[in-house]
């Protein structure tokens, strides 16, 4: 997967596949060996070249807060690979499409084929695990197209609703 | 004493309510609206709801604070520190009301308060005050000969004042006008008392304060001094004891002229006689605080006093169990206040939803806290949300050992000031013990100073990544867990809910 974050506002290229334990991580060409766990939600331990560092991770709209040993990073989320589960709803990128954020049920859906939205604007809630995840579109502009509704299941990455774009 | 109402919330209403168990003492705590979710509550064996969000039609709220100890059954009342803790009116209610108030009488709170009356009762015990004026001046041409009498620079202060409200530095004669205009007009709306007074300006004082106990039969003790100079806009951030600029000496000195001084005010329970200590080792009589004080575990941890506790002993009208020479200080401890404050954005209040919170831990490491992960700070109080807290065998210890500490902790979701104490406690001058009030000014005004390392970046832009990646059963990821990259925080709204 690749992201464009933007730290200490300069734009940095990350690029990572993290379906093993051990993964390389590449910034801005340069690549890390990392041996990396997720303790629990927010705590992410990592080893490189035996090194330990558990830093601690919070999310917030087209953000994300990194504590490195007390050092905390802001993080901004620009707009990643679009076959990116989250792309649509950290509320900086995804274009368009709203897809489900992981397999649930959809419990609520905010908008109607025709309605204007704006970047923010609360499009579906999906809960899986007894918590619910309220995703946002990510542009301003008109819904098109609406696939879901309350009570469907939905798979991860499904398309459940289609923005198009304003100009 | 049969139980104890707890007036106040947050992380010294849990102090008090763990004091209280420790006793076997009964005690429930009163919360707001906005507290319903407050640790104070969960960790109280009673609570009773007080009132609304605001301050003023709760917590102090004297009426409904007084309904509320009759409804629980309580015979004693802990007003904590702010909010009703030295309101003289509120301990001259719980007087006539007959309710144990925590702390001194309604008469000596009121004689501190004052501190042009505080002023005359300390000369007339040879306590040395600041040089300045007894008594307002009744007119301008007064504060002029006061002023120049003294010698420039001046203090223009509030008799009624505090935390700095109303004090204006004066350097030159032409400015003396326009200052003490402006201080009568603050304190007139912040204290209700326009009375202002002129001191001489101690340049680059410390401050330096002795925790006092007094019983109801004639004894007090001073339980060694805490250095609190390192203060922002008046409010103190770090705290520790011994002062690295007090020696045996000069401690056993001050020491005497605290329990002088608190005797002086008919002072009984836990106190604080405030110092200001000049370079050349003079130190003047500040104020007294009639309370339990924010820095109080610094004391607690060198000598191995629980003051909370002795409050309640004290109040229950038990004798001291011990006297002056079976006192001492033992090793070196420092407290940082961490405030839900942002050091990058002007120090504003952040409140919101903490989504994440890490506690230190470790040998001599005490955290004092009022929070809890999940819990959403509320905008409607004061924006202190623990206490950290290191003892160690010496100051470098302690030094090291708070660095360590403050790396620890982790509180994400809101802005705190934790990455400006780790500079604070890691900053040269502190180092070296030149920690004279003026310290944040001369060595923090240009906070973060310290670009940060290529390192640390890389880690933090390695963790967003990885933050974001995944649904993934790799590296001992547990589906149950973290089933979705959306998770990486418990209880938030992924894009929302802030």
């Amino acid at each position: 997967m690749e992201f464009e974050f933007t730290l200490n506002g300069e734009k940095r290229r990350v690029s990572t596949d993290a379906r093993r334990p051990s993964t390389t991580v590449t910034i801005d060409g340069s690549d890390y060996d990392v041996d990396w766990s997720r303790i629990r939600d927010g705590v992410i331990s990592l080893l490189l070249d035996g090194r330990s560092h558990t830093v601690h991770v919070a999310r917030a709209d087209g953000e994300i807060t990194v504590d490195v040993e007390g050092q905390h990073f802001v993080v901004g989320t620009g707009s990643r690979d679009d076959d990116s589960a989250v792309a649509a709803g950290a509320g900086g990128g995804g274009g368009g499409t709203i897809k489900a954020p992981m397999p649930g049920n959809v419990v609520k859906v905010m908008v109607e084929e025709g309605d204007e939205v704006t970047v923010g604007t609360s499009i579906v809630v999906v809960e899986a695990m007894k918590m619910e995840n309220e995703v946002r579109s990510g542009v301003d502009g008109t819904v098109k197209k609406v696939n879901v509704a309350a009570g469907d299941s939905v798979g991860t990455s499904e398309v459940m609703v289609e923005i198009e774009p304003a100009e | 004493m049969k139980k104890i109402l707890i007036v106040n919330r947050g992380e010294i209403a849990v102090r008090v309510v763990r004091a209280c168990r420790d006793m076997g003492m009964p005690s429930a705590v009163v919360y707001s609206d906005a507290d319903r979710a407050s640790l104070h509550v969960l960790e109280a064996d009673e609570a009773i709801r007080i009132g609304p969000a605001p301050a003023l039609e709760s917590y102090l709220n004297i009426d409904a604070v007084i309904e509320a100890a009759r409804k629980v059954g309580a015979d004693a009342i802990h007003p904590g520190y702010g909010f009703l803790a030295e309101n003289w009116r509120f301990a001259k209610r719980c007087e006539d009301e007959g309710l144990t108030f925590i702390g001194p009488t309604s008469d000596a709170l009121q004689l501190v308060a004052d501190k042009i009356r505080s002023r005359e009762t300390m000369l007339a015990q040879d306590v040395p005050i600041i040089p300045g004026m007894m008594s307002s001046g009744k007119d301008m041409d007064e504060y002029r000969a006061k002023a120049a009498e003294m010698g420039y620079p001046v203090l223009v202060k509030a008799s009624a004042g505090g935390g700095g409200k109303g004090m204006h530095v004066v350097r030159e004669e032409g400015a003396l006008e326009a200052a003490i205009e402006a201080s009568s007009r603050v304190a007139a709306s912040a204290f209700g008392d326009d009375t202002v007074y002129i001191e001489k300006l101690i340049e680059r004082p410390r401050h330096v304060e002795f925790q006092v106990l007094a019983d109801t039969h004639g004894n007090c003790v001073h339980l060694f001094e805490r250095e609190c100079s390192i203060q922002r806009r008046h409010q103190k951030i770090v705290e520790e004891s011994p002062s690295p600029a007090v020696d045996h000496e000069l401690r056993a000195q001050m020491g005497d002229t605290a329990v002088r001084a608190a005797k002086a005010c008919g002072y009984t329970n836990a106190g604080t006689v405030e110092f200001l200590l000049d370079e050349d080792g003079s130190f003047y009589f500040l104020e007294v605080n009639a309370r339990i004080q924010v820095e109080h575990p610094v004391t607690e941890m060198v000598t191995g006093v629980d003051l909370v506790r002795q409050q309640i002993l004290i109040a229950s009208g038990e004798k001291l169990d011990f006297i002056q020479a079976d006192l001492s200080q033992t090793g070196h401890a420092i407290e940082c206040r961490i405030y839900a404050e942002d050091p990058r954005s002007s120090f504003l209040p952040s409140s919101g939803k903490i989504a994440l919170f890490r506690e230190p831990q470790g040998p001599g490491v005490r955290h004092d806290c009022g929070i809890y992960e999940g819990w959403e700070v509320p905008v409607h109080y004061d924006p202190i949300l623990s206490k950290l807290i290191v003892h160690a065998e010496d100051r470098d210890a302690a030094r090291a050992r708070m660095k360590r500490a403050l790396k620890d902790m982790s509180i994400l979701g809101i802005a705190t000031c934790l990455e400006y104490l780790a500079d604070i406690i890691d900053n040269e001058a502190y180092a070296a013990g030149e920690t004279q009030t003026d310290f944040i000014e001369k060595h923090m005004s240009d906070w973060p100073s310290v670009a940060t390392s290529e390192e640390a970046e890389h880690l933090a832009l390695i963790a967003a990544a990885l933050s974001l990646s995944g649904p993934s059963s790799a590296g001992g990821v547990v589906e149950e867990s973290a089933p979705s990259p959306w998770d990486t925080l418990g209880g938030w709204r992924v894009g929302g809910g802030r």
